[in-house]
């Protein structure tokens, strides 16, 4: 098992190496650099030459990628150009917002999604069944940005029960203040996630109950409720694993959305404005840390699986 | 004309004494107010604690951590500050400046002129003079005959009103902390520095030793940095902060509505539409001239800035000198003169077109007002379309000149009026649009008269009238109207707020009520 | 001729389901008033600045925007932004991703390992990310746009057309047409892909709800069909700023918006229950798409 975290952990580096080329590459066919907005529109011609040679811009790339690369396989990222803040520290801020916001949509998605789930497969293709699938359908197509707005309608502008822009909040040093925070954006994302949830939690879940074992358990006379507990949802779960990790994973970068709408200080973000500034170290940084956490929430999803089913081995 | 000679009566006045205007500078009702914790909302990152960088990033420390020699009134008028008198020698090529006792810096050190020299000396080096290094051109040499005096000779006859904009421009560096002060804070002023979370925001505590009695009025200053306006409006509804600074306008004309104080400063941006006066048809002197009337400001006004601000057809705010509202009506929208213009510019239906407006895409004001142009062009017979770009690859287009025509604001609008020249589009030479030499030569001497203008206050006026006769008729910035920058958004408890002619944060005054 | 016969026969059996009939006669509405909005009173560009942010009323039935210019009228025009970028997205997904799914499941060696290599990596990066980083590129534009949905939506396509063809590829009439001496090309595009035809279209009536959401983000984040081309997400952008002023301007568009996702995905499954389409297939390209 420990040769295979570490095969697979090893895997990761010539991705990660491939990738990293590729985005500064991909940089440098962005028309525009970072060099104006550092300086600013007023700046004189030898200002912006200053800033230029301070920066080492004037290098040939493959000089600055090596360079870059040097550090970086010392744990070193660079600075911001934008606000010279190193890199890591500023994805560290981030970091722990994105995965709040994650998690909090997580939690709202297993509330909203697992008991629609249940419920529809109980009785497939009877009127609740139905119900619960235009539901979970809803879900899934509503865009967030629209519900988000609907939410912040709703909640700030009419009841002005909760803030209509989100701030992180640690939620072990102010729950409630972390609640007031979380409570839209995780309900929009959650929303999402749940209805996904409910529609492929409930395909496995009819598979599992035509499953002979569980023919088997229900003409021994095991008790329905037993049967579903147990048996099916303990089968049910490796799915229900993969989606969860899926969206934890898409979650780091991709909630950008859902951030822009409620102005969630999230990686997503963080990176969306390292483009528009063209901050080079950081858009390198930042995608880097979105693919480091694809690939081991991946690896963290197959071991569950290990766990949750013994026939699944890793060598 | 009366507020000009009151001016004029101010700049030449004596020994204006530190202990009547300290009296006059404190606000009414400042003794009932009461101490605390002061959190403040602002939009923006520190760069850094230079005072000689004076960008609107850095406007909510600047003068809470230092003090200017003098300060403007928000009509303009000058009051003595750290410098307690100025003299103006008659043949205007230099200023004698008499300097406060008593004063220390954050370190202990006492304030002499040594730091001023000091000061000085950083403004006039082009490497660490940042924002104050092109105000230093017209300044020869300084001295200090004595601790608490110090005589700064300029090169040639120099405008009162450009020798004040000197002083207020420069906040005195504790000298031994002059080579760090973009990491540590080296001022005299109201507030010294506790801590700084890079990304979220900083910590301010009362210096103790502050030379201003009774101020400053609150005991700590906290800033949170939001990266979102919306996001800084929930914070002071939800009474996370007490003021918001720096928001936009139509998040404070709503809060106003919803019973908050605003508080919008003297020292506003102008918005102008930038022409590219050497390409395409924009070459033609009449084309550009229609320009004047096809900008609906009131529109524009209304769209952009929720009709916080004026219209305006000069670069300059209401506190500028030169500031003449007749124009506005003048050079009013009127399609149909726009059409008489373009008519009589002789260029043939494809040369009008064929160019397309360039337009910042991060900022949302500049999104609406270009498509009401693209709209008032539309009805005018000329068709364009937009070229949005976004943050950097905006700004890139802006600081090469690389573009026929876009929205941009300037400042100093509210100083001296030469003092517009800062701003790339209205460059008198090195300009990154209009290039070398300058097409527009009428423009750049109109400026240098202006500069030359030391004489009575006659010479003076026409100078600004011929300057802004040149620029309506050259047309190649067509301002559209004035909008705030540092708007401060304050809960209903707070009181004594300052307003600075830079719209720059004045903690100091500000308490509980 | 067989092909015409069976499309009715699946139109039919798709008009049976209610859900899908109704989102089929909302879908056409949104069509034709696209296809036609030239024909109708409206100008979507009018500005009347004396009559911004005003809430619905009989003269404008979904009230006006900050300049004054007819929501509905945006919101009709929009449709065909939508629309456009939607068609343009599956059809620049289909012509990649379906080749590179047929050349990878028919070879099945080291093609197979490098093509989903690629298209994993793809999938790695969130595709609305991957979509502005191509934006940024090529400049704010509707090819732009087009484009960069087009690219996200490739790795479904080359999964689908590899399962397809892993599963063709040993069936009688595949080696047949070998026997016969018929080249790789031919098998991949003449014998294989007509067989492998119902998931792909599937596919593409999925792919293209998730090209009206994606454009509508990429939209909504400032980044998609520059203004002043009516565009749904733009709506919605500028909408979100003046909830407080008029709260219908981006209630309204955004219905319509999410009515149109809803229908071609009610559409997209009730044909994939009635071929019988693994429902799982859909995770993947499903998730993160614009949120």
């Amino acid at each position: 098992m420990t040769g295979y975290i570490l095969r697979r952990l090893v895997q990761m580096l010539p991705v990660l190496l491939l990738a990293s080329f590729a985005i500064f590459a991909m940089i440098y066919a962005v028309p525009g650099g970072p060099v104006a907005v550092i300086v600013g529109e007023n700046a004189s011609q030898e200002e912006i030459a200053a800033a230029i040679q301070r920066y080492g811009l004037d290098r040939p790339m493959v000089v600055q990628y090596l360079d870059w690369l040097g550090r970086a396989l010392t744990g070193d990222f660079g600075l911001s150009l934008h606000s010279r803040q190193p890199v890591l520290q500023l994805i560290g801020e981030r970091l722990p917002a994105t995965l709040q916001l994650a998690l909090a949509a997580i939690v709202v998605a297993l509330v909203l999604g697992v008991p629609v789930a249940i419920a529809s497969a109980v009785k497939p293709n009877s009127w609740l069944d139905r119900v619960l699938s235009g539901w979970s359908a809803l879900a899934l197509g509503v865009p967030t940005f629209w519900l988000g707005i609907l939410l912040i309608l709703l909640f700030a502008v009419e009841l002005r029960w909760l803030p209509s822009a989100s701030r992180h909040v640690p939620f072990w040093e102010s729950p409630v203040e972390a609640l007031r925070s979380l409570v839209l954006p995780a309900l929009t994302l959650g929303t999402y996630v749940s209805g996904i949830l409910a529609r492929f939690l409930r395909a496995s879940l009819i598979g599992e109950q035509r499953a002979d074992y569980v023919r088997t358990a229900r003409a021994k006379g095991v008790p329905e409720r037993r049967i579903v507990g147990l048996h099916i949802m303990r089968n049910a779960l490796l799915p229900f694993v993969t989606i969860v990790g899926l969206m934890m994973a898409n979650f780091i970068g991709g909630a950008v959305v859902t951030e822009a709408v409620f102005t969630y200080p999230g990686i997503g973000r963080l990176l969306i404005q390292a483009i528009s500034t063209r901050d080079y170290p950081l858009i390198q940084g930042c995608i880097l840390i979105i693919l480091v956490a694809y690939m081991l929430i991946n690896l963290g999803v197959d071991l569950l699986y290990a766990w949750i089913d013994p026939r699944i081995e890793y060598r | 004309m009366t507020k000009l000679s009151r001016r004029q009566f101010c700049m030449t006045g004596l020994a204006l004494g530190g202990a009547l205007s300290l009296v006059g500078g404190l606000p009414a009702g400042a003794q009932q107010l009461k101490g605390g914790t002061l959190r403040v909302a602002v939009l923006s990152e520190l760069a850094n604690y230079d005072p000689q960088q004076l960008s609107t990033v850095n406007f909510h420390v600047i003068k809470n951590l230092y003090d200017s020699l003098i300060e403007y009134t928000p009509e303009g008028k000058p009051e003595p500050s750290l410098a307690t008198a100025w003299t103006i020698s008659p043949d205007k090529t230099s200023v004698s400046l008499t300097l406060r006792d008593g004063v220390t810096f954050h370190s202990g050190t006492p304030f002499k002129a040594d730091s001023v020299l000091a000061t000085l000396q950083k403004g006039a080096d082009p490497k660490r003079g940042k924002n104050v290094f092109p105000t230093m051109s017209i300044v020869k040499d300084w001295s200090a005959p004595d601790d608490r005096t110090v005589v700064i000779n300029f090169k040639a006859p120099v405008p009162e009103r450009q020798i004040l904009d000197l002083l207020q421009f420069l906040l005195p560096i504790d000298p031994k902390g002059i080579d760090m002060v973009e990491t540590v804070p080296a001022g005299t002023g109201p507030y010294t520095l506790v801590s700084r979370a890079v990304g979220q925001g900083l910590r301010l505590k009362a210096n103790p030793k502050y030379w201003r009695p009774n101020q400053p009025v609150m005991q700590d200053l906290v800033f949170t940095v939001f990266t979102e306006d919306a996001a800084a409006t929930a914070a002071l509804e939800s009474g996370a902060v007490d003021i918001v600074y720096g928001g936009s306008s139509r998040s404070a004309v709503r809060l106003k509505n919803g019973g908050y104080q605003v508080f919008a400063g003297p020292g506003p941006l102008v918005q102008v539409f930038r022409i590219n006066s050497t390409r395409g048809p924009f070459r033609n002197k009449s084309f550009r001239q229609a320009f004047n009337h096809l900008m609906d400001r009131a529109s524009i006004l209304r769209v952009g800035y929720a009709g916080m601000g004026q219209e305006v057809a000069l670069p300059w705010a209401p506190a500028s000198p030169a500031f003449d509202a007749a124009y506005t009506k003048t050079y009013g929208y009127d399609i149909e003169k726009a059409k008489k213009l373009i008519a009589a510019s002789g260029l043939s239906a494809d040369e009008m077109k064929g160019w397309k407006l360039l337009v910042n895409g991060s900022d949302e004001a500049s999104v609406s007002i270009s498509q009401i142009v693209q709209g008032s062009l539309q009805k005018a017979g000329i068709p364009v379309e937009l070229d949005m770009r976004q943050g950097a690859e905006y700004v890139t287009a802006l600081l090469g000149g690389d573009f026929a025509a876009t929205f941009g604001a300037v400042g100093n609008v509210q100083k001296f009026p030469s003092r517009v020249a800062t701003n790339s589009i209205y460059r008198t030479s090195g300009n990154p649009v209009l290039k070398d030499p300058h097409p527009h030569p009428d423009y750049v001497a109109a400026i240098a008269k202006v500069d030359a203008a030391t004489g009575s206050a006659a010479e003076v006026k026409a100078s600004y009238d011929n300057l802004n006769k040149v620029m309506v008729e050259e047309a190649f910035g067509v301002p559209t109207n004035s909008y705030d920058v540092g708007l401060i958004v304050a809960s209903d408890k707070i009181g004594g707020i300052t307003l600075d002619i830079d719209n720059l944060l004045v903690a100091r005054t500000i308490g509980f009520k | 001729m067989t092909g015409l016969a069976a499309a009715g026969r699946l139109l039919r059996r798709l008009l049976a389901r209610r859900g899908a009939a109704l989102s089929l006669a909302f879908l056409t509405v949104v069509g034709l008033a696209a296809l036609f909005a030239g024909l109708m009173p409206l100008d979507p560009l009018r500005q009347n600045i004396a009559e911004s942010l005003k809430p619905p009323s009989p003269d404008a039935w979904f009230g006006t925007d900050e300049l004054g210019r007819d929501i509905l009228a945006r919101v009709i025009y929009g449709a065909r932004t939508s629309l456009v970028t939607a068609f343009g997205a599956v059809v620049i997904a289909a012509l990649i991703g379906v080749p590179v799914g047929l050349v990878a499941g028919f070879y099945g060696d080291w093609r197979d390992s490098i093509l989903m290599r690629c298209i994993d990596v793809l999938l790695a990066l969130p595709n609305i990310l991957f979509a502005m980083a191509l934006i940024a590129v090529l400049g704010r534009s509707q090819g732009a746009a087009l484009v960069a949905v087009g690219v996200a939506g490739i790795p479904g396509f080359a999964r689908i057309a590899r399962a397809q063809v892993m599963a063709l590829r040993q069936l009688d009439f595949v080696m047949a047409v070998r026997g016969f001496g018929g080249g790789p090309a031919y098998i991949m595009f003449r014998t294989i892909l007509p067989n492998a035809l119902s998931p792909l279209v599937v596919q593409a009536i999925v792919l293209a709800s998730i090209a009206i959401l994606l454009e509508a983000a990429l939209a909504f984040l400032g980044v998609g069909v520059p203004p002043p081309t009516p565009s749904w997400g733009e709506m919605l952008r500028t909408g979100k700023s003046y909830l407080y002023e008029a709260p219908s301007y981006a209630v309204l568009p955004g219905l319509v918006l999410t009515l149109t996702i809803l229908s071609f995905d009610t559409i997209g499954r009730a044909l994939t229950a009635i071929i019988d389409r693994d429902e799982t297939d859909g995770v993947r390209e499903t998730a993160g798409g614009g949120r």
